[in-house]
């Protein structure tokens, strides 16, 4: 809105500003993960903790039930604002700032990894691109997580993330695991791996781009951020808000 | 709103938490006229249900049963279109905001924006904190500053309802001095002012009407006249029956 005294890019600002500490440890691990890809000289390191990182940074920016609902949210909500719109708003901020965070996080891994040495066989702004889209999705399932569930939202993200790596990964597939039924149950709950990969790998040309597995990441998030939504009407028809 | 007509109605209201196994009521059978320009006073011993009262006025907690309207609106709806001042007895902030922040994003949120400049000078005049405890992180400020910045925050807009839940707790003479002038202003404003507070000194001073809570219950209202000299001993002795 035009006019306001905190404006858009400051409210980006504050959210970013309000989560330091988590942003630090990110960049603390990345140090880590340096030391380690220099004394080893495997960059393959590299490149799995710039992926842990695009998990990491929706999740650390994401908003908390207790900043949605709980009391914290009561300061703005006593104004003349309805909480579903509002929430949405916030929502809409944090996938803004996970975005310039992911892009600019990404960037500097890349020119660090490279003036270690690290020689990407692809472009890294297609990898960009993937890590943004993957950073959106994480970010949706954060806000539908988040609404529902008091504490251990990102526990729960993780274990999603990891069970759809485990089940899908053509690798270290269990097919037994996964038939019939229960693949489909899989297929809508857990995070999209294998879009994610597909998508990827459509970009660099391995194999034909399609445009299905860009369709699926957006469904799923759409699916996330329905259930948010959902979270929020229902906290303000039942009288759920204002609790720490 | 007329004078004569109640603002805030409530009529045999119930409301409930959940609690673990079973609920916990918090109110029963509450029922309240107050009206506007004029400030009641909620007091009670803990957990007489002032701050579930508060959250059922509000529209954060949804009665079990019971009527309760708030400028003729369901009170969730009241607040969505007018808003409400609410000053909660524990403020909460969010992490990383500075004082001045907190202020500026409540303005945006309470006041059109041809009017956004002058209300938040209003706001930073009522939290009256110097240059560099506006620039400071509300989390990291005293209890006193926070409920200050609270009271600020609350009555950006001035809103038509204003309910206070221990106002006065941390606060040092001179902003609590500030306060009842704030109060005393938006009864002259017309606007319905409920306090919650256990402070009977405050009571004596402000109250045009004192509602005493038990249980969840209201147990006893008395209308405040011009002529009654009240005293923190012969309320205490009234509302609590000691001394």
């Amino acid at each position: 809105m035009t006019g306001d005294l905190i404006p858009l890019h400051k409210r980006i600002t504050l959210l970013v500003r309000s989560r330091t500490w988590e942003l630090l440890g990110i960049v603390g691990f990345m140090c880590f993960v340096a030391l380690f890809t220099l004394a080893t000289n495997e960059f393959v390191f590299w490149a799995f903790g710039i992926l842990i990182c695009y998990i990491a940074v929706p999740l650390a920016l994401a908003a908390s039930r207790q900043e949605m609902t709980g009391a914290e949210a009561a300061l703005w909500l006593q104004k003349p604002v309805r909480e579903l719109r509002f929430a949405l708003a916030g929502f809409a901020e944090t996938i803004m700032a996970t975005v310039l965070v992911s892009v600019l996080f990404g960037t500097i891994c890349v020119v660090v990894g490279m003036a270690m040495g690290w020689a990407p066989e692809r472009p890294p702004i297609l990898a960009l691109l993937v890590g943004g889209l993957a950073a959106f999705t994480i970010a949706s399932m954060a806000f539908g997580m988040a609404v529902w569930l008091p504490r251990g939202s990102r526990a729960a993200i993780i274990f999603l993330i990891v069970m759809s790596l485990y089940l899908f990964d053509p690798e270290i597939s269990q097919p037994d695991l996964v038939r019939g039924g229960p693949i489909v149950l899989a297929r809508i709950v857990l995070f999209p791996a294998p879009d994610v990969v597909r998508f990827g790998v459509g970009l660099t040309g391995d194999i034909p781009f399609q445009i299905r597995p860009i369709l699926a990441m957006l469904a799923y998030s759409a699916g996330w951020i329905a259930v948010g939504a959902l979270g929020i009407w229902h906290a303000a028809v039942r009288g759920r808000i204002g609790y720490s | 709103m007329s004078a004569h007509e109640p603002h805030i109605s409530a009529a045999e209201v119930t409301a409930s938490y959940k609690g673990v196994g079973r609920r916990h009521v918090a109110l029963r059978n509450v029922t309240l006229e107050v009206f506007p320009g004029a400030i009641s006073a909620l007091v009670g011993p803990n957990g007489a249900g002032k701050t579930t009262l508060f959250r059922v006025l509000l529209g954060f907690l949804r009665p079990d049963s019971g009527c309760c309207r708030v400028g003729g609106l369901e009170p969730v709806e009241f607040r969505r279109r007018h808003g409400v001042a609410y000053v909660p007895e524990f403020p909460a902030f969010p992490r990383g905001w500075a004082c001045r922040d907190i202020l500026g994003r409540s303005v945006d949120l309470a006041v059109r924006p041809h009017g956004r400049a002058d209300a938040f000078a209003l706001a930073l005049e009522r939290a009256g904190l110097d240059h560099r405890t506006l620039s400071r992180r509300a989390r990291r400020c005293s209890n006193g500053t926070q409920r200050r910045l609270s009271i600020a925050s609350a009555l950006i807009g001035d809103p038509e309802v204003v309910l206070l839940d221990e106002p006065f707790a941390g606060l040092d003479p001179p902003a609590r001095a500030a306060l009842r002038r704030e109060i005393q202003r938006a009864r002259e404003g017309g606007a319905v002012v409920l306090v919650a507070t256990h402070d009977l000194a405050e009571v004596a001073r402000l109250a045009d009407r004192i509602v005493a809570m038990s249980g969840g219950g209201i147990t006893d209202t008395r209308t405040v006249t011009a002529n009654d000299k009240l005293s923190v001993a012969d309320l205490e002795t009234e509302l609590f029956g000691e001394r």
